[in-house]
């Protein structure tokens, strides 16, 4: 049926593709069809089996631990659903849920808020704006492992730099880390400057994609520069907020790196979120099931908040385009 | 002619006899294949250890491979495919799974062989380092240990003059006396402390397990009951270390728990924990230090934290026999006292104390002396079920008793009502293990 569809019209040939002619003996054994069919899964061969080892292995293999006691070395059985009944009778496993959504609702917003806005000064003509745009965006290319170590010495309550200023200001010096009232914010802080380069990235983008007719109309109505974005500017980046919003709730509350390197989830277990809970059970307590059904928890739970969030949130973001 | 063939065949026949003689040499050689996860100065040591070796043996070889940070798997590796290393070195206490497994020998059969160590050598070793070398209670040697470490208080001279006190006639022979001066030290409103007291918890909570529980034994307490079903750091015994320190933050003003990074080396704190492998840094300080022994508890004795690193020799080893001959060259003293000089592990003998090179280092060096001593107040630490668990649930607590959030009783013993019942579910989980260790128990010391 297919075959009789003219088809150079919607897809290249393989002489297109390949700039050469690939195989064309005198009588064809398959159809052009099937043979760009073949050709084309060949290509995508490395990376099926990129996932299927690397993605969807481990996603149903970590299923199957869930249900098992799986510890590293000594026996290792089915044991139904007693690990997912256990995690949900351990105070510490609430407690990591708690702290991560602490983290969460501190940090979706501020980094919204604070990559708009400097990706509203990076957008205007001013000097050398390369120079900044390469500086914001540093942080989020370098390992996070030696940001978050440099932080840590930055953040150290006798001798770091930033008590150091403060002391000079005349303030008190601040337990960045070390007091269990502040260390979370000290995190949230630290995940914001270090994410900033990406998300202001993003929203340039889309500030640029917004059309400049817009703003000359509005200009001609009166409109001041407060209107201009409030009802140009936010609505037109809204698809990119509501993006943000998503990816930054999936990614907050699976907050790990920077907590293990800078607090290691104290003091007090007052930095002590879900993902520490389950690396501790899986590479410190040496139980890979417990840890792999506190992970299918989580992705439960993630899912379950992103649908909400599509729901709830998706009604007020505008997808027309100028 | 005839003497040119003469010569011919006497040259012929000097060629065969020569061959042969190292044909016959070649054969005698054997190689020796060592695992190992050593760098910088204990590589150093190592190289050096061989090539002494290889003098006195010309006819074993000794190859010695890093495997580094993967030791474990590595070995599991090679046990499974039927081709370990000879010998390995491991850390304190991974020989017990291997032991468990059966592919390693009992080292004691070696030591008791006709090519083996006599009784005055095998007391020579400090006693705690038996305890690392069993496998779990059985009694006997599974390895012999080639490092040994410890961790006690080095202390800042400077700082503690500056307060008064004569460094060199310090009296900290009990908790109370230790207080006393640390009090005395203390200058808050300065960011002077003390004393460093190492509360950690989290992913550190196992070095703060190492270096605290010596207090609770020097209390007369325990970490865990003799059955090993229960935690017993809440019991009274066990309670006064926690309130010794807990006093000694808030009712002296002795120490802090949080004094900032490398608070000692820059003069903030007089006394903190360190061990050997912070000796050669030491070089750098701007101050005269010196080491000191742990106090002695209200029990009247004294307990500091301790550790053996083992070498053991494979079942599948090719060549087990000269596989014992290089750690019996390991072992003695001489060698082993260059080995410790070089890699700056303390040496798990005594007699290396008698070394002519060795009493030159401790000669040269303040407080390495008071180090090795402290191996002579090691002690065996519990096993412990469900370890990474217990001592993060005991550090914990500990951590918020000293900044005042519970109170020492209410804290200690709900932190041993969660322990408990982690080790209830660790036995129910690990039944075989439990077995295993309780037909072991009766044989201690045996």
């Amino acid at each position: 049926m297919l075959g009789n569809i003219p088809q150079h019209h919607c897809e290249p040939k393989v002489e297109e593709v390949f700039g050469v002619a690939v195989n064309t003996p005198q009588r064809r054994r398959w159809s052009q069809r099937t043979e760009q069919t073949i050709i084309g899964y060949l290509c995508l061969l490395p990376t099926f089996a990129y996932a299927a080892v690397f993605l969807v292995f481990p996603v149903i293999f970590s299923l199957v631990l869930s249900f098992r006691r799986w510890p590293m070395f000594g026996p290792k059985k089915f044991v139904g659903w007693e690990n997912y009944i256990r995690i949900f009778q351990d105070d510490l496993f609430w407690l990591g849920l708690k702290n991560a959504g602490r983290y969460t609702i501190a940090f979706v917003p501020l980094s919204i808020i604070t990559s708009l806005f400097v990706a509203l000064l990076l957008n205007t003509k001013i000097r050398g704006i390369n120079f900044y745009r390469t500086g914001y965006f540093i942080p989020t290319i370098t390992s996070a492992v030696a940001v978050a170590v440099v932080w840590t010495f930055l953040f150290d309550t006798n001798y770091g730099l930033v008590n150091d200023w403060l002391t000079r200001l005349g303030f008190e010096r601040v337990g960045w880390l070390s007091d269990p009232k502040v260390a979370m914010w000290s995190i949230v802080f630290f995940s914001i400057w270090r994410g900033l380069g990406y998300n202001v990235v993003i929203y340039l983008a889309a500030l640029q994609g917004v059309p400049v007719q817009l703003y000359e109309a509005a200009k001609i109505d009166g409109a001041g520069w407060w209107a201009q974005f409030r009802y140009i500017t936010l609505p037109m980046v809204s698809p990119t907020t509501f993006f943000m919003f998503i990816m930054g709730i999936i990614g907050s509350i699976q907050v790990f790196e920077q907590i293990f390197i800078m607090t290691g989830g104290g003091p007090m277990r007052s930095t002590y979120v879900v993902f520490m809970y389950m690396y501790d059970y899986a590479f410190r307590y040496n139980e890979m099931g417990y840890a792999a059904a506190v992970g299918y928890i989580m992705a439960v739970l993630i899912f379950i908040l992103t649908l909400i969030n599509m729901k709830v949130t998706g009604k007020s973001v505008h997808y027309d385009q100028a | 002619m005839r003497k040119l063939s003469k010569t011919a065949v006497f040259v012929l026949v000097l060629t065969l006899v020569m061959g042969s003689i190292s044909g016959l040499a070649a054969a005698q050689t054997k190689t020796i294949t060592l695992y190992h996860a050593f760098t910088s100065n204990t590589l150093l040591a190592l190289r050096n250890l061989i090539n002494d070796f290889q003098k006195e043996n010309p006819n074993i070889k000794v190859k010695a491979e890093y495997v580094g940070d993967a030791l474990i798997q590595k070995l599991q590796a090679a046990v499974a495919a039927g081709n370990p290393p000879d010998i390995s070195w491991l850390h304190s206490g991974e020989h017990a799974e291997f032991a468990r497994g059966g592919a390693i020998y009992k080292i004691q059969d070696f030591m008791e062989g006709p090519n083996g160590l006599t009784q005055e050598e095998i007391d020579d070793f400090f006693p705690i380092m038996k305890s690392y070398m069993e496998y779990n209670y059985d009694g006997q040697w599974w390895g012999l240990p080639v490092n040994a470490t410890t961790m006690t208080f080095v202390y800042n001279k400077d700082m503690i003059r500056a307060a008064g006190i004569d460094p060199d006639n310090l009296n900290i022979d009990t908790w109370e006396d230790f207080a006393k001066v640390t009090s005395q030290i203390s200058n808050p409103a300065k960011g002077e402390w003390g004393m460093f007291i190492p509360v950690f918890s989290g992913g550190m909570s196992s070095y703060f397990d190492w270096f605290f529980r010596p207090f609770i034994w020097a209390a007369g307490g325990k970490y865990v009951n003799d059955d090993l079903t229960t935690v017993a750091f809440d019991s009274p015994e066990a309670k006064k270390a926690v309130q010794f320190f807990y006093d000694l933050m808030h009712e002296y003003q002795g120490g802090t728990i949080s004094p900032g990074a490398q608070a000692f080396e820059m003069g903030k704190v007089a006394f903190t924990l360190e061990g050997p492998w912070s000796i050669p840094g030491f070089n750098r300080l701007r101050f005269d230090w010196g080491a000191a022994l742990y106090p002695l508890g209200p029990s009247g004795e004294r307990f500091q934290p301790s550790a053996g690193e083992p070498v053991v020799i494979f079942k599948d080893a090719k060549n087990p026999d000269e596989a014992w001959e290089f750690i019996k060259f390991w072992i003695r003293p001489d060698n082993m006292a260059k080995w410790a000089i070089t890699s700056g592990y303390l040496p798990t003998r005594r007699s290396v104390l008698e070394d002519p090179l060795y009493k030159t280092e401790v000669e040269k060096t303040p407080g390495l002396e008071i180090f090795v001593q402290g191996l002579e107040y090691g002690f065996e630490s519990e096993t412990t079920p469900a370890y990474n668990r217990v001592v993060d649930i005991y550090a914990n607590a500990v951590e918020l008793i000293m900044n005042q959030k519970i109170g020492i009783d209410e804290g200690l013993e709900e932190a041993a009502a969660e322990a408990n019942a982690a080790i209830a579910q660790y036995w129910l989980d690990n039944p075989e293990e439990y077995k295993d260790l309780m037909e072991r128990l009766p044989n201690r010391n045996k």
